[in-house]
């Protein structure tokens, strides 16, 4: 019997606060990005600061890649790459909500059993959170270094074939 | 005497710190703090007036759709322009106003509330066949329930078949929701953040296809609230009937109206909208809505005084982050000097006190039902049972508007920027009234306010040492279990708080996401 075959779907987010400087990488990076990818089966999406993206992912997706402010306490700049293994998703006592949207989103997913069967999170250590809308220097000169983070992602996401 | 500190009570959507003091089972105090400073002024101020509709939106991620609406409706007033907006411009916005509102209100009650009343733990006596419950019982197996955290022990009262039907209901909601801003998006563009909503009208064009589009998805809505969300919120009324009695605040409501019913009148505050405009306290005499009679007040917010008892186009915002007595980043709105309360009761109330038949039926047949007076509206229970009554009197609304549209014809009228001008833009947001002041010189912003539905809420005690009105809410409360009061997250998650909202920072495994220092 032929297997029917097609190209992954894609789905990128970019989260963050537009307002908050570093906080809005992930927004910085979308608007960059947006307009630049002729691939109908990718969509780049402006998650913006939507308490979770539970309805801007659709269910049948092959790979996410999300793309937000982490804050490890690197060195500002330090690019970040992880999946939902690495990241504390059980935590019963959060300290903070603002972890929440992203580690909600992604825990309720996997509740649902809809979690796409690659997602990873590309983040980057932000300098300043604060108000005002362009990037510190240290983040604006390594969101080139991110984007083709991120495109690497989706080319090497694109190579493969999927069952349909 | 003993301190009790919720921090943070929001289950998703922002930072607020709530401070209680009890003594003999009893709260004696309470101080509401908002935690983030909010500076979208000092952003705005020398841009273009029109990115007030861009960035007032990326103030909250919960809320964009209602600030875009409301730095609209302010620059049309800035532009001149507020009573030319063509019908299809005007019918579109409040189509997606209202479908923000659908969405928001399913999410709060299923995402942040139900979990205060349902215990989703009964899902392990689950025995059936539904994949995504079986599912949530797995993870319940293993203790895995991050999302429906946190949460207290020890008062749960809903039969084991209700908390797992009720857990089923959280996963139609997600679904749910999801409908209602695919609907949003039909009009909007895109969500969050929509970008259709512009001064003068909207970008949209309304054609047949996207009516449509909208009325299945709005019908699909309007089934789910009559025969899955209403039942669910007065399930929760029987079995916590007490909660009629708990946490009334402070007996003042505060409605700026939401959805134009007509275009003609410049003047926000005595334009026909769907739900009403005005003041109402427990006696439901519908007041004149007056926003002169709007002053902010510091004493007790890190501002320096000397920006205290302002009308908010005089607003400052001068922050003082060391400054002695004060204890939160919110300012404290009064309205003719008195403490109000904003929110879905407020609006509900006001458009029940106006006599609107369809709301009154609505209203007088839950309280009928539960053998309570108008008065049990101002509790716990009561802002949860007008937060789906207005769900469901705007999503029967829509339809009709829905019809009222002409396709072909424009949804956008032409302005020119002023050199000067003020402009003022009300409208009631998911979780309240919600004001937006602008001053427009040499074509550009001088001074922007925004006075947001958490900060009449959560706000602090006034110049004259008024508590706010979440504060009067907790005061007076009987806790049951010091070691868990569950009491007070659910006065105060009742209010829907979201302050300071819109932060979204993730921490690799094993380290502590740090409080923010913001000065």
């Amino acid at each position: 019997m032929q297997t029917l075959r097609r190209s992954p779907r894609i789905t990128v987010l970019g989260i963050g606060n537009l307002l908050l400087k570093d906080e809005g990488i992930g927004v910085h990076l979308v608007q960059k990005l947006s307009g630049t990818l002729d691939n109908a089966n990718v969509k780049i999406i402006d998650a913006g600061t939507s308490p979770d993206f539970l309805s801007l992912v659709d269910g049948n997706i092959d790979k996410l890649i999300v793309v937000d402010a982490v804050k490890a306490g690197n060195e500002p700049g330090t690019i970040y790459r992880f999946s939902p293994d690495n990241l504390d998703l059980d935590s019963t006592s959060p300290i903070s909500l603002h972890e929440i949207g992203v580690l909600d989103s992604l825990k309720i997913m996997a509740l649902f059993d809809s979690l796409p069967e690659s997602t990873v999170i590309i983040g980057i250590e932000p300098k300043t959170i604060d108000f005002g809308l362009d990037l510190s220097p240290e983040v604006e000169e390594k969101l080139p270094e991110l984007i083709n983070l991120v495109l690497k992602e989706i080319e090497e996401t694109t190579a493969m074939e999927v069952k349909k | 005497m003993s301190k009790i500190v919720v921090d943070p009570i929001t289950r998703i959507e922002g930072h607020l710190k709530v401070e209680v003091t009890t003594e003999n089972g009893v709260v004696k105090d309470a101080h509401s703090s908002g935690m983030l400073f909010r500076g979208i002024e000092i952003i705005l101020r020398g841009r273009d007036p029109r990115d007030a509709q861009r960035y007032t939106q990326r103030i909250c991620g919960v809320c964009p759709t209602s600030h875009s609406i409301a730095s609209t409706l302010n620059l049309d007033s800035a532009f001149g322009i507020s009573d030319k907006i063509p019908d299809n411009g005007r019918i579109v916005r409040n189509l997606i106003l209202g479908a923000a509102h659908i969405a928001d209100h399913i999410l709060h009650f299923y995402h942040l509330t139900a979990l205060d009343y349902v215990d989703v733990t009964k899902v392990l006596k689950y025995d059936g066949n539904d994949p995504v419950l079986n599912s949530v019982k797995e993870f319940a197996k293993r203790g895995e329930l991050a999302p429906f955290v946190p949460r207290y022990e020890g008062d749960y009262r809903l039969s084991d078949q209700i908390n797992i039907e009720a857990t089923a209901h959280y996963v139609k909601a997600l679904e749910m929701r999801r409908k209602a801003q695919e609907m949003l998006t039909i009009f909007g563009g895109k969500m969050p953040h929509n970008m259709a909503v512009i001064p003068g009208g909207v970008t949209e064009t309304v054609t047949v296809d996207k009516i449509a589009s909208f009325l299945w998805r709005l019908n699909e809505l309007r089934d789910f609230i009559d025969n899955v969300y209403i039942p669910d919120v007065l399930a929760v009324a029987e079995a916590y009937s007490d909660y009629f009695e708990i946490g009334a605040g402070c007996g003042n409501l505060l409605s700026y109206g939401s959805f134009d019913l007509e275009g003609g009148n410049p003047d926000y505050t005595k334009r026909d909208r769907l739900l009403k405009q005005g003041t109402v306290s427990t006696d439901l005499k519908l007041g004149t809505l007056d926003t002169n009679k709007i002053m902010e007040y510091v004493k007790h917010s890190w501002y320096a005084d000397s920006s205290t008892g302002k009308h908010p186009t005089q607003g400052m915002t001068e922050p003082q982050p060391h400054k002695k007595g004060a204890y939160s980043w919110a300012k404290a709105p009064r309205y003719d000097g008195k403490v109000y309360e904003v929110g879905p009761l407020a609006r509900i109330a006001a458009t029940y006190a106006s006599g609107e038949p369809a709301v009154k039926n609505l209203v007088d047949s839950v309280l009928s039902r539960f053998k309570a007076s108008p008065k049990a509206l101002f509790s716990v229970l009561g802002r949860h049972a007008a937060r789906a009554l207005y769900t469901k009197f705007v999503a029967d609304s829509m339809p009709g508007w829905l019809l009222q549209l002409k396709p072909g014809e424009s949804a956008y009228a032409d302005y020119e920027i002023p050199e000067q001008a003020m402009g003022l833009g009300l409208v009631d947001a998911a979780r309240g009234a919600l004001g937006h002041w602008i001053e427009i010189k040499d074509k550009k912003i001088a001074n922007y306010q925004c006075v947001v539905p958490s900060t009449w809420n959560l706000g602090p005690r006034d110049d004259k040492g008024q508590p706010g009105p979440v504060e009067q809410a907790l005061i007076g409360t009987k806790i049951k279990d010091e070691n868990n009061p569950y009491e007070i997250g659910r006065i105060v998650r009742s209010f829907d708080p979201c302050l300071a909202c819109a932060i979204h920072v993730i921490t690799p495994k094993g380290r502590t996401i740090g409080i923010y220092k913001v000065c």
